[in-house]
């Protein structure tokens, strides 16, 4: 079908052509704007520490490192073995904490808790505490990313 | 004549761009990411687009930055002009005075 | 619908009183018109400056320890850190350059006459800003050629007698440059200098307006009408048509050639060869450098001061020296103007060689 008058006029035609185009320009100024803005992400993809600081630890105590700018939390369990957490809470971000003596992790922003593992069973966690892989090599200790991430 | 106008401005806009086109061509084999100096001292950066992803958006933005430019150059002739004879047939009888 | 939004903000803002002063506003049509586009030109760079110098604010670090490495991170890690710091190096060149030609075109069509006298000094302070801005900015990378170069700069003001001394200190924040002249040059760049440019671009811009545009001497003389067109729209289109091409230029050169990053700088090292400043303080350097070390047991560099000082005090005041423009003594003053133009870039260029 044909329509015998245009739907629209030339001027409104020509107004949009150019706002579009300028709508566009100034659209893709943003581009190197906002790459530059976000930073790139910068987790680490492994931490190597020595073993030594972490041999002589007791059972059911944990020890810190630096897991890029967040805390990591190193576990030692009662058959010996290492068990390493990011030591974020999972509800909203913060740093959390192990109470030895209750066997819990807590966060103290909004009385999280996690079980010694980990798992998240009171209050808002949605989560469990995020695990990271440990490995013993010679003098070393090495944390890994969790591969299925 | 207005022909010849119009090929001479493109003329103009285009010199600067096929310009830098050559100036970067000669002078991208001393951009070489990093030069180091002979001694373990701390080396001068340079900076040019660091792998082949990089380089490519950003050609391909500049390319899109000088079509969407150009494009708009001929709109705001369009407009112009439509503008001028507005003012010339004192469309707004404001503009009197 | 439209009409009705448009109407409810209109009442609320009076944008139509503003658009119907920008109709009104008359641009003059004749062959020196070109120049009218030089200001605008300095203001998109100036535009761009404050919104790149934002961005590089997110994460530059101002401290003796960290400056040059946050700009190594920048142009090293930060996606397209490299482009947004030479697009503020670029834009600040090409600023300045605009800056340039737009007083030359004004001192030679003898713009600053009558009654705009004040338009030409608020624009002097801009363009005292402006070349402050850039020498404050060159040494916040903290590499070893900017810390010369401010080395240099800040110790000029020593060969003044009696506040000298104070001045020198006053810039540097101490006896010598250290990590507290970054900081200090720091505040000056990105907070002092621009609240008092754009105090100044006011003041300026307002007296724009309120004069009207400037007529050159012979269409005045002749008294005859002259073309107009209004400013909104007809003139801001062809402004808009510059505006993009020189956007244009500006990233492509920023693409292609961005500035390099020496090494950071040694407080303790011997200076580097090349120290030059940039190029827009060269005609300076360059006239400091051929004033032999005494003259008549007075030191050189007092007397190459002071020279600079008096020609820049009557650069300030010509608007009240030339008072007559187009007599005799306004085309001697012309002559002398073109002079001095010619004197700075014959000594730009032979510091270049």
């Amino acid at each position: 079908m044909k329509l015998k008058y245009s739907l629209f006029t030339r001027r409104q035609f020509l107004n949009s052509l150019f706002g579009g185009w300028l709508g566009a320009f100034a659209a893709s100024l943003l581009y190197p704007i906002i790459k530059f803005v976000i930073p790139p992400y910068r987790e680490p993809e492994e931490v190597i520490l020595p073993f030594s600081d972490f041999k002589d630890m007791g059972a059911n105590s944990v020890k810190n490192f630096p897991w890029g700018s967040k805390p990591g939390l190193i576990k030692k369990k009662e058959d010996r073995s290492y068990l390493a957490f990011v030591a974020v809470c999972t509800h909203l971000d913060c740093n959390v904490a192990y109470l030895a003596d209750k066997r819990k992790f807590f966060c103290a922003c909004h009385e999280g808790w996690y079980d010694e593992d980990g798992k998240n069973i009171g209050g808002p966690p949605p989560k469990p505490l995020r695990q990271l892989i440990v490995k013993i090599e010679e003098e070393n200790l090495i944390i890994k990313r969790e591969e299925t991430e | 004549m207005l022909k010849r106008r119009k090929r001479q401005t493109l003329y103009i806009l285009t010199a600067p761009i096929l310009y830098f086109v050559l100036f970067s061509a000669i002078g991208f084999g001393q951009q070489a990411s990093i030069e180091k100096n002979s001694e373990a001292e701390p080396a001068r950066i340079t900076y040019s687009p660091k792998n082949i992803k990089e380089s490519t958006a950003v050609y391909v933005f500049l390319g899109w930055i000088w079509l969407a430019i150009f494009v708009l150059i001929y709109i705001f002739r369009l407009k112009i002009k439509e503008s001028d004879r507005l003012l010339k047939i004192q469309f707004f009888p404001k503009n009197k005075k | 619908m439209n009409r009705r939004l448009k109407d409810w903000f209109d009442d609320r803002l009076g944008i139509s009183i503003i658009a119907s002063y920008l109709r009104e506003k008359k641009i003059p049509q004749h062959k020196h018109t070109v120049w009218y586009y030089t200001g605008s030109a300095i203001l998109i760079f100036f535009g761009i400056q404050v919104f790149t110098g934002i961005m590089l604010l997110l994460y530059y670090k101002p401290t003796i320890e960290t400056a040059h490495e946050s700009v190594e991170l920048m142009m090293t890690e930060i996606p397209l850190g490299w482009l947004i710091r030479s697009i503020h190096r670029w834009s600040a060149y090409f600023m300045i350059a605009a800056v340039f030609v737009h007083l030359i075109s004004i001192l030679l069509t003898k713009a600053y006459r009558s009654p705009r006298e004040l338009t030409w000094m608020s624009g002097v302070f801009l363009l005292i800003l402006t070349m402050f801005f850039g020498f404050t900015g060159y040494l916040l990378p903290w590499d070893d050629l900017s810390l010369s170069a401010t080395k240099v700069g800040t110790d000029i003001p020593r060969s003044l007698p009696f506040i000298g001394t104070i001045v020198t200190k006053l810039l540097r924040g101490g006896e010598d440059v250290t990590g507290d002249t970054l900081t200090r040059f720091f505040g000056i760049h990105a907070s002092l200098l621009p609240l008092l440019l754009l105090a100044f671009l006011l003041i300026h811009v307002f007296l724009i307006q309120k004069h009207g545009m400037s007529l050159p001497i012979s269409s005045e003389k002749r008294n005859e009408k002259v073309k107009e067109i209004p400013f909104w729209p007809n003139f801001i289109y062809r402004e808009m048509i510059v505006w993009l091409v020189l956007l244009g230029i500006l990233f492509t050169v920023a693409i292609f050639l961005p500035p390099a990053l020496d090494k950071k700088a040694d407080l303790m090292a011997p200076a580097p060869e090349g120290v030059k400043p940039e190029w827009y303080f060269l005609f300076l350097f360059q006239t400091l450098k051929i004033f032999p070390a005494k003259i008549f047991s007075i030191s050189g560099d007092t007397i190459a001061v002071f020279l600079m000082l008096l020609v820049g005090l009557l650069f300030f005041f010509i608007p009240l020296i030339d008072d007559r423009p187009a007599e005799k003594k306004g085309k001697i003053i012309t002559v002398l103007a073109c002079l001095l133009i010619l004197y700075a870039v014959v000594l730009t260029v032979w510091s270049l060689l």
